[in-house]
């Protein structure tokens, strides 16, 4: 059995590691990075959103409590019933779905040294470079660490000239935010970080200093500095530069050497390496499990009979060439959103360039063959149908066609693909990737 | 009850006119108050095309405002050098096109006479293969191309640059203020001075003034119905579009369906497209671009060049001009021409307008617009804004030595220069490397795009008196390159907050303000490549929310 998938953010990942652990022969191609190498460092299963219109409620209404992470989960359903997770959890427990696929997705990233730190019983409070809080119930090694509700005392570290963060103003948000949610009141601080010399020099490059710290003597060299932060039950934040590809090593020299927690703030673009490090231990799973990767993008999906047979790959380094065809026997389609080109624009109009599938909104209208900018409203931070464009599935995440039948018995769909919910307003974005990517793995498994 | 203050003239409206007023009152010795609504230069002068040209197209029928233009911007290349860029523009000539090359040349001649004014070069005839090696992106259908010099201003900096150096000679300066109410003297109906409400702390401030000024664009009239007075503009709205980078060397003319002149011209780190020139009715603070307008402006730069619609658009930008009114005629061929109304006439004694003219033109409206001010105060001093430099614009600026002393990229040097002159030396000394033992960090990027450092948005709220973060965007062109501010906004909103003292809640309030007026400006555009930058935009900016809003 040979399957495909198209795209290898985590959705294209979870798809292929779950069809490989189902000893199906799998290809996955993919055209480059997508939005998961960029994401900050927080798996938002059901991240909730603080908005205060629109997005996923936080707070119980009734004992004003918040809600665990799998409660708003089962809010998220409620509320918008074409949300992705409407069709992932009919008839199933979210709970138990999430843990679920928290623990899978740990199993892949460990060997790298990322782990998936975090429960769904508990709300766990993280704070972002900005020092805006996050309830990020699921994280990743690096900020992970930095649950703020178990810190004594709470300590900024303020890497001077670093670019793209300033830990006074952090502090401030920070101090805010908790009064804001009622945590109860700690000691914040922020505490200077001396660069040696050598190091001071990269400041101004954020992903150079990281990957320098992955060597150890690097950290040698930084270990006075680390060492004089140092104090009992604090927590030392850092902004996201620990490490370019060992964040797990880097934060467990620092915490030894300081004698204290460590853990990097979330990060947000353009100081976001989070999403690098997942994109990189995503790659290494694929390669332990036997997958193999083709660099270029897919030009064209041949069907027959109402089956997909074959795709063909177009290599970016070789434009004149014939088309590679990878002939199949199921193929995952994980091509993302506007970041990844799973939808486009083409000639003016909203469109999947690969099976032509029809395209939803939120409030489930068609909108493909529609101009970008007829999608648009007034108000930036409320529903944007453009935002919430995607493909619609049935049961078995296969994509409709626009007679509301499977484009093709043996075609499956995953991530921001998906339509009918915008992650970026309800903050569901990785959540539905992994859920959905590992879903489409298992279905197409058995075809 | 408020504050209140007394000058010899309230000059109500911070756009190019208004500010140019108040600089050239101050350099007069006569107290002033400048009032604006929003932030200095952020309505028409920031939709201009940001150029100080004599106006080819005005020549056949208004050659006196080419003339006062020419004139003009050769005053305003010497009292602000480094604000000015020149912009050398290419006309192709199509096999089809109604004015064969020897008319075209005919009424290049005659401009000619006008480019000594402005420090430009005369025409130049070229053959289609110079044109194209000139400019490879050229529709090869050209017969030839002729060359004519021009120059491009950062209008919105202008303003400020303005603004700040009448501020720095004692006026009183109130951005994001708005005249509530003009305060008339009883019996004689004479318009005393305004009540004004900061529309950020809703405090309220009288401002007693001999005279009143109404500067205030599109706005004229609306400001002059609270005086009871009359002002007849018939308002037009022009539209540009503004590309991710530069998409041609040199500015390109262009043809509209319906035979109007349009070019696409370099602009500060972008290129812009336009301009639309069409009768505006609605809601001069809600102007939405249309599917029709962008369509309009691209289907006329792809007949000259070819592959523009490859070229991402990152935004648009939308004001309407202050043009006076005409009826019977074409939008394109009304008078550029300028007026001061005294609107004593009206039964207003004491409250005067100045409305119409060109970007290019302010400073010689301004000083007109003086000198009947200063008539009607009794004041003898003369004009001296064509020769007092504009701050920092004293003397030329060695940016290498900047860069190298401060430890800066070129990059960011060059715009800093370009914003600040000499000044730029006093925007960067608080980060002074020496001695070198303990140096401070070097100023870091916060907009990669512009650049933007953060030394410079520590200085323009401290010392420039900024108010918002939005305002960020026209003092120093923050947030309006290919991300829109979603690599630079939160960190610059933090910056602010610390050095204005802003509480959590209102930085946030500031951040959801700024993406909502990227949002408004990049909409109407929005397609192709850019649809991925702004899913990123919203990530970035709906992430970046706290619960402290």
């Amino acid at each position: 059995m040979r399957a495909v998938v198209v795209g290898g953010g985590l959705a294209g990942c979870a798809a292929a590691l779950e069809l490989a652990a189902r000893s199906a022969e799998v290809a996955l191609v993919r055209a480059g990075p997508g939005a998961t190498a960029l994401s900050w460092g927080t798996l938002d299963v059901a991240a909730g959103s603080p908005l205060r219109r629109g997005g996923l409620p936080l707070v119980d209404p009734a004992s004003e409590q918040p809600l665990a992470p799998g409660r708003r989960l089962v809010a998220a359903t409620h509320a918008n019933p074409a949300h992705p997770y409407t069709v992932l959890m009919r008839g199933r427990s979210p709970e138990s779905e999430v843990k679920e696929a928290a623990a899978a997705l740990d199993a892949w990233l460990a060997p790298a040294g990322l782990r998936v730190l975090g429960s769904v019983e508990q709300t766990r409070w993280l704070a972002d470079l900005r020092g805006a809080l996050r309830a990020a119930d699921l994280a990743f090694t690096g900020a992970g660490e930095g649950d703020l509700a178990s810190a004594e005392e709470i300590a900024l570290v303020d890497v001077p000239g670093l670019a793209g963060f300033d830990a006074r103003p952090a502090l401030r948000m920070l101090a805010a935010e908790l009064a804001a949610i009622g945590l109860p009141a700690r000691p914040l601080r922020v505490v200077p970080l001396a660069l040696p010399d050598a190091l001071a020099a990269l400041a101004g490059e954020p992903a150079r200093l990281a990957r320098r710290l992955d060597e150890s003597e690097a950290r040698q060299a930084l270990r006075a500095a680390i060492e004089r932060l140092a104090a009992p039950g604090r927590l030392l934040l850092f902004p996201p530069v620990l490490g370019l590809e060992r964040v797990d090593r880097v934060i467990a020299w620092a915490s030894d050497t300081a004698g204290c927690r460590v853990a990097e703030l979330v990060g947000a673009p353009p100081l976001a390496l989070a999403g690098h490090r997942l994109d990189r231990a995503l790659q290494a799973a694929l390669a332990r499990a036997g997958v193999e990767a083709f660099a270029g993008r897919v030009s064209a999906i041949e069907l027959e009979a109402g089956r997909a047979v074959a795709v063909r790959i177009q290599d970016p380094a070789r434009e004149a060439g014939e088309p590679e065809r990878l002939a199949l026997d199921a193929l995952v389609l994980a091509t993302g959103r506007f970041v990844g080109g799973g939808v486009v624009e083409r000639d003016g109009r909203l469109a999947e360039p690969l099976l032509e599938l029809p395209l939803y909104d939120l409030a489930g209208q068609r909108v493909d063959g529609i101009r970008p900018h007829r999608l648009v409203r007034r108000d930036y931070e409320g529903e944007q149908p453009l935002f919430a464009a995607g493909v619609r599935t049935d049961a078995r995440l296969r994509p409709l066609a626009a007679d509301g039948a499977p484009r093709a018995a043996n075609a499956f769909a995953a991530g921001d693909l998906l339509g009918s919910f915008d992650p970026a307003r309800d903050r569901t974005g990785l959540g539905v990737a992994l859920l959905s990517g590992r879903r489409a793995g298992i279905e197409a498994a058995g075809c | 009850m408020g504050r209140s203050l007394s000058v010899q003239v309230l000059v109500v409206g911070g756009g190019i006119n208004g500010a140019g007023v108040a600089r050239d009152l101050a350099l007069r010795g006569v107290s002033c108050a400048l009032v604006e609504r929003r932030e200095l230069g952020s309505g028409t002068s920031w939709a201009s095309s940001g150029m100080i040209h004599g106006g080819l197209r005005y020549l056949q029928r208004d050659p006196e405002v080419t003339l006062h233009s020419c004139v003009d911007s050769g005053a305003i290349q010497r009292i602000a050098p480094h604000l000015v860029f020149r912009i050398p523009f290419l006309m192709p000539v199509f096999p089809e096109d109604p004015i064969g090359p020897e008319l075209v040349e005919i009424g290049l001649e005659m401009y000619d006479r006008y480019q000594p004014f402005k420090n430009g070069r005369p025409h130049a005839r070229l053959t289609r293969e110079q044109a194209l090696r000139l400019e490879p992106a050229l529709s090869p259908r050209l017969d030839c191309a002729f060359t004519l010099d021009e120059w491009g201003v950062d209008a919105a900096r202008l303003s400020a640059a303005n603004a700040l150096d009448a501020a720095e000679r004692g006026a009183a300066l109130a951005t994001h203020s708005e005249v509530v109410e003009l305060l008339r003297e009883a019996g004689s109906g004479r318009v005393v001075g305004a009540r004004v409400r900061d529309l950020l702390s809703g405090e309220l401030l009288r401002i007693d003034a001999d005279l009143t000024l109404n500067a205030t664009g599109p706005w004229a009239p609306r400001l002059a119905a609270l005086a009871g007075a009359a002002v007849r503009l018939r308002p037009a709205k022009g539209v540009h579009l503004v590309f991710e980078r530069r998409v041609s060397n040199l500015a390109v003319y262009a043809r509209g369906i319906d035979g109007r002149d349009m070019f696409t011209f370099p602009h500060e780190q972008n290129s812009m497209a336009g301009t639309t020139d069409d009768d505006f009715y609605g809601d001069l603070d809600r102007i939405d671009v249309t599917e029709d307008e962008v369509a309009y402006v691209m289907q006329a730069m792809e007949r000259s060049i070819p592959s523009i619609r490859r070229h991402r658009v990152i935004h648009t930008t939308q004001g309407v001009r202050p043009t006076l009114y005409g009826f019977g005629q074409q939008e394109d061929e009304l008078s550029r021409d300028y007026a001061v109304i005294d609107h004593a006439r009206d039964g207003a004694p004491g409250f005067f307008t100045i409305a119409g003219g060109k970007l290019a033109a302010y400073r010689l409206m301004a000083e007109d617009a003086c000198d009947r001010l200063c008539a009607a105060l009794g004041v003898r001093e003369p004009c001296r804004t064509a020769s007092t430099p504009l701050p920092g614009g004293d003397a030329p600026l060695d940016v290498r030595a900047l860069a190298r002393r401060f430890r800066i990229p070129l990059a960011a040097g060059v715009r800093l220069g370009f914003r600040h002159g000499t000044r730029a030396v006093r925007v960067l000394a608080p980060c002074d490397p020496q001695p070198p033992a303990g140096a401070p960090p070097a100023p870091r990027a916060v907009c990669a795009c512009e650049p933007v450092l953060d030394a410079e948005l520590a200085h323009v709220a401290r010392a420039e008196g900024l108010r918002t973060l939005g305002d960020c965007a026209f003092r120093v062109r923050l947030g309006v390159g290919a991300c829109q501010g979603a690599g630079c906004a939160a960190q610059a909103a933090g910056l602010l907050a610390d050095v204005l003292d802003w509480p959590p809640e209102r930085s946030a309030a500031e951040l959801a303000a700024f993406a909502a007026d990227r949002w408004r400006a990049a909409a109407p555009v929005l397609g192709g490549r850019h649809l991925a930058a702004f899913e990123i935009h919203r990530h970035v900016f709906l992430g970046a929310r706290g619960f402290t809003l």
